[in-house]
């Protein structure tokens, strides 16, 4: 049963980035239990760099591995980079998710944008409310 | 169509199905046993209650043929599914029993075959393969299902150590062979694919709705909440696994439990205090 791609196996076996930032400059926490997704976003920011990020996740096998390929993907890049995150860029450097988990990829920008919207919040930075949908545009949940 | 409501052990009794016919009821159909908690249902009870009141009872008992007896007769039983693969036969055949004078319609037209019920040359082989495996299950019913109980039994206790977790179904009346857990604050796809890992064989919640994300249907019905539904295994034993096996077993869940738990937003909230353990 090859449900998933090899990507996606390497990065929920050997998910990159787990744990938590104690000190960290932004959170963010989206999805919920009942769905049975939740995804947390720890990130260190110096210099609008993103200089650390790791992740917690309760989910599927393909929400473990979003995660760790968003982590990926935005470590050591620049914060504008990060919020500009898709779920397709993360499903596309995943080689792909089945439909019924493109959902776990959502997540992931959004657990990404919340966490910078945080940042935001902490720094006192102006920022558009529009750029920060709230976790409920996932059909995934709330289809 | 009426569904009856099971308790916290996914059963039904008798007393239920009895208020629940009424003049007009054309069949009750029952499972023997739940294929994913492993709850017997009172199947000879329903059986009485059903003769009594003049309507056609049907079971279910793709989980309990070849593993518990079975007497038509003695329990009332009119009609009766049972599918090959569940007892060492091949994938793909099985049997609809029905008790002589039970009004059938045709399932497809066109052939003699099978008094015209079903139309098209039957799968002999299947057939064959069925009836010897059958046989070879029933022969060896009673020593088998004390083996796999036993073994049951030593994963049930073993797997109940770890803290927040939960069996699922009736932990007496029981299939020989059916391990169902919950455990708090993790998802089962991802326990699934590391036991996968470890060369473990196992299922979440049942092999038919593997392409949907709601958690099991079967589990919510019993009042396990969402998020603990999500978090379950189903393991199935048999006759040819070993004792070696469920140490193996007992090994690797305990460990991919911890370790999944140890990335899970859900469990730390459950362990600093701030959501509260269900389980």
């Amino acid at each position: 049963m090859a449900l998933y791609s090899e990507t996606v196996m390497d990065h929920f076996r050997n998910p990159r980035n787990v744990g938590v930032i104690k000190d960290a400059d932004g959170v963010g926490e989206v999805g919920n239990a009942v769905c049975g997704d939740i995804m947390k976003i720890y990130l260190k920011i110096e210099d609008g760099i993103v200089s650390d990020v790791k992740f917690e996740t309760f989910g599927y096998g393909s929400a473990i591995a979003s995660s760790s390929m968003a982590t990926e993907l935005i470590k050591g890049k620049p914060l504008s980079d990060a919020l500009k995150l898709t779920n397709q860029a993360v499903t596309e450097a995943l080689d792909g998710l089945p439909a019924h988990k493109l959902h776990c990829s959502v997540l992931a920008e959004e657990a990404i944008q919340a966490a910078v919207k945080d940042y935001y919040d902490r720094q006192g930075i102006a920022y558009d409310p529009k750029e920060f949908p709230d976790c409920g545009s996932c059909a995934g949940c709330h289809g | 169509m009426e569904l009856l409501p099971v308790g916290t052990l996914g059963t039904v009794t008798a007393q239920q199905v009895s208020e629940a016919i009424r003049e007009d009821t054309a069949l009750v159909t029952i499972m023997y046993a739940n294929n994913e908690i492993g709850s017997i249902l009172p199947v000879s009870e329903i059986g009485t209650v059903c003769r009594e009141q003049g309507v056609i009872f049907h079971t279910d008992a793709v989980q309990a043929a070849g593993h518990l007896p079975i007497d038509v007769r003695a329990q009332n039983i009119d009609l009766l599914s049972l599918s090959a693969h569940k007892f060492h036969g091949p994938k793909g055949i099985g049997v609809l029993y029905a008790r002589q004078g039970v009004p059938l319609t045709n399932l497809i037209e066109g052939g003699a075959q099978e008094r015209g019920r079903r139309a098209g040359t039957e799968n002999v082989p299947a057939i064959a393969g069925m009836a010897a495996a059958l046989e070879k299950s029933c022969s060896h019913m009673v020593e088998n299902a004390a083996k796999v109980s036993a073994l049951r039994d030593k994963l049930i206790s073993g797997l109940s150590q770890i803290p927040h977790s939960a069996l699922n179904g009736d932990p007496a009346n029981r299939l020989p062979g059916n391990v169902s857990f919950c455990f708090e604050g993790i998802e089962g796809e991802s326990l699934l694919l590391l036991l996968d890992d470890w060369g473990i064989c196992a299922s979440s919640g049942s092999a038919c709705t593997s392409g949907s994300l709601d958690p099991s249907h079967v589990l919510l019905s019993i009042g396990r909440p969402h998020e603990v539904a999500h978090g379950s295994l189903r393991l199935s034993l048999c006759e040819e696994n070993t004792e070696g096996d469920i140490d193996a077993i007992l090994k690797a869940v305990p460990e991919i439990v911890g370790y999944l738990r140890n990335m899970s937003p859900l469990w730390k909230g459950k362990v600093s205090g701030k959501k509260e353990f269900i389980l």
